[in-house]
């Protein structure tokens, strides 16, 4: 990075400068628009929607309890996160090699909310030429009243983006109320500021900077791309251009899309929107900058189904596929045999051994369950426990004590065996846990 | 800026600026799945009891936050050294 350039000439770097993009409309900023509507809508949304009387997407963390709509998921259920995470990792991977940079142009949070605080910088000062002279004069009064404008809309909407992001995981009717009135601890108020402050400095100040230095998807999607993946292109060939520069004017990282394919370009098609219109006035086909592939570019045609499309949308299938049978038919119960740690085993008066242990039933179900507990693969075991079912509330956890005994014919050694947690009213719930028995 | 033409000069982050940010970047990703990772196996408000004390929504809660920053702290460390013997090392070797 300090070191120098190929050539041995020192790499010099000038302060970054601030982008400004010129304001765009046409298709692509259209469609971009819809998805802001629409992304922002649900992050901001979501929390209020309600479900069987209560929130329907609650992440509670200090109960250790997820809710999204009908399904309640707990610790116990990580792996299904992380499952999740790898379907969305495998999605990004197969829509980047199909449609290149989608992600970043419509549905990266820092696109979304960047867009929407550039809309604000643009109500309070003007568009893009008022807004570099506004920066480059002195400080006048109508500046300063246009600064603090912006800045008053900019941390509103922060604050109030910190405020939505906490109500996936504080109950959000109750959460601008009890703000109000002092009921929230410290750490509701630390993550509204948190969220707000980094909504605030990504897509405020930061914002394409993000993309060029921050981000890792920027610097690794070229290995999913191909020669037939979508990509935005200048056909330098038509020999159309008129240099009006606009197209340069309205990118929001500030490159120039004539100089070929650059990993700044967030495919936003601010360019393409910008182009079509002096190509419609100067009476040329429109798509001298187009969504194209370097495929097409090269005179050849597009492909749309290629080996890598079809390892990934094949792989993608199957973990979708998969994830959906591990939810449904997902048994709401967890059992954890815990052996007693301070006696291995006992011998009792009638000199059938026992052994202790602690089973720990956690009940994800939103019902409540009666639960009783046997045993498989130990000969004539007997169970004995404080009661012969235990109750155990919707999505709670007990711990109850058991007493396995063996007669003392069969018990020697250990042996391995199972224990089965059932609930009497409904026989699909039933686990099985294994565990050890131990005796001479 | 954009100056018709496009970037003559080349505009950017110096390298400790961009060092600064990568770091501090990346070790909040890593931060942020250790933290659920750990969390998900471990109850902070069942740590040295047997039973779940009454205050177990206001120990996780601080738990959590105070996890994430410990694990922050951590990846920043790591991240940061990691930087450091990297670009010593290119400006000793010069």
């Amino acid at each position: 990075m300090g070191s120098p350039a190929a050539g041995g000439a020192p790499v010099m770097y000038a302060p970054h400068q601030k982008v400004y993009p010129r304001e765009v409309s046409g298709r692509f900023a259209t469609l971009r628009w819809a998805a802001v509507f629409a992304l922002l809508g649900l992050f901001y949304g979501l929390p209020w929607v309600q479900w069987d009387g209560r929130q329907a997407v609650l992440f509670d963390l200090p109960a250790r309890k997820f809710y999204i709509f009908s399904l309640t998921f707990f610790p116990q259920d990580f792996y299904l996160l992380t499952w999740l995470l790898i379907i969305a990792a495998l999605s990004l991977f197969f829509f980047t090699a199909l449609g290149g940079r989608l992600w970043c142009g419509y549905a990266c949070p820092q696109t979304v909310w960047t867009e929407v605080f550039v809309w604000m910088e643009r109500v309070a000062e003007g568009n893009w030429t008022h807004r570099i002279r506004l920066d480059r004069g002195g400080m006048t009064a109508q500046k300063l009243v246009r600064k603090v404008l912006k800045q008053c809309m900019w941390i509103g909407f922060a604050l109030f983006t910190g405020f939505a992001f906490v109500g996936f995981f504080v109950p959000v009717r109750t959460l601008g109320p009890n703000l109000i009135a002092g009921g929230v601890g410290f750490w509701a108020w630390f993550w509204i500021l948190f969220y707000g402050f980094a909504t605030y400095g990504n897509a405020g100040f930061m914002r394409e900077q993000v993309c060029k230095y921050m981000c890792p998807y920027a610097r690794f999607q070229s290995a999913m791309f191909d020669r037939d993946t979508l990509l935005i292109s200048y056909d330098a060939a038509r020999g159309d251009c008129i240099d009006c520069t606009i197209c340069v004017q309205v990118c929001p990282t500030g490159i120039d899309i004539r100089k070929g394919l650059q990993y700044e370009c967030i495919a936003c098609a601010a360019c393409i929107d910008a182009c079509d219109p002096v190509m419609d006035r100067i009476g040329h086909p429109r798509g001298l900058i187009r969504y194209s592939t370097q495929a097409e570019m090269d005179g050849r045609k597009a492909r749309f189904l290629r080996p890598r499309v079809i390892m990934y949308g094949t792989l993608l299938s199957l973990l979708i596929g998969g994830f959906a049978v591990a939810v449904s038919l997902r048994v709401p119960v967890t059992v954890d045999v815990l052996r007693d740690r301070n006696t291995l085993y006992r011998g009792l008066p009638d000199g059938s051994v026992e052994n202790v242990y602690s089973i720990r039933i956690i009940n994800k179900d939103q019902h409540a369950h009666d639960f009783r507990v046997t045993t498989t693969g130990l000969q004539d075991a007997s169970v004995d426990s404080d009661a012969a079912v235990h109750a155990v509330p919707a999505e709670s956890v007990r711990t109850v004590v058991v007493r396995v005994r063996l007669p003392p014919v069969h018990a020697h050694g250990g042996q391995d065996f199972q224990v089965m947690v059932r609930a009497d009213d409904a026989p699909r719930i039933a686990v099985r846990s294994r565990a050890r028995f131990y005796a001479d | 800026m954009n100056s018709p033409g496009g970037r003559d000069t080349l505009h950017d982050w110096s390298p400790v600026r961009q060092t600064i940010a990568v770091v501090a970047w990346c070790s909040f990703i890593a931060a942020g799945i250790e933290t659920m990772g750990f969390f998900a196996y471990l109850d902070p408000a069942t740590v040295g009891c047997t039973q779940l004390p009454p205050e177990a929504p206001a120990i996780r809660h601080a738990a959590y936050a105070i996890g994430f920053f410990f694990f922050w702290m951590s990846t920043v460390v790591a991240a940061s050294l990691t930087a450091y013997l990297l670009y010593s090392s290119r400006r000793a070797g010069r």
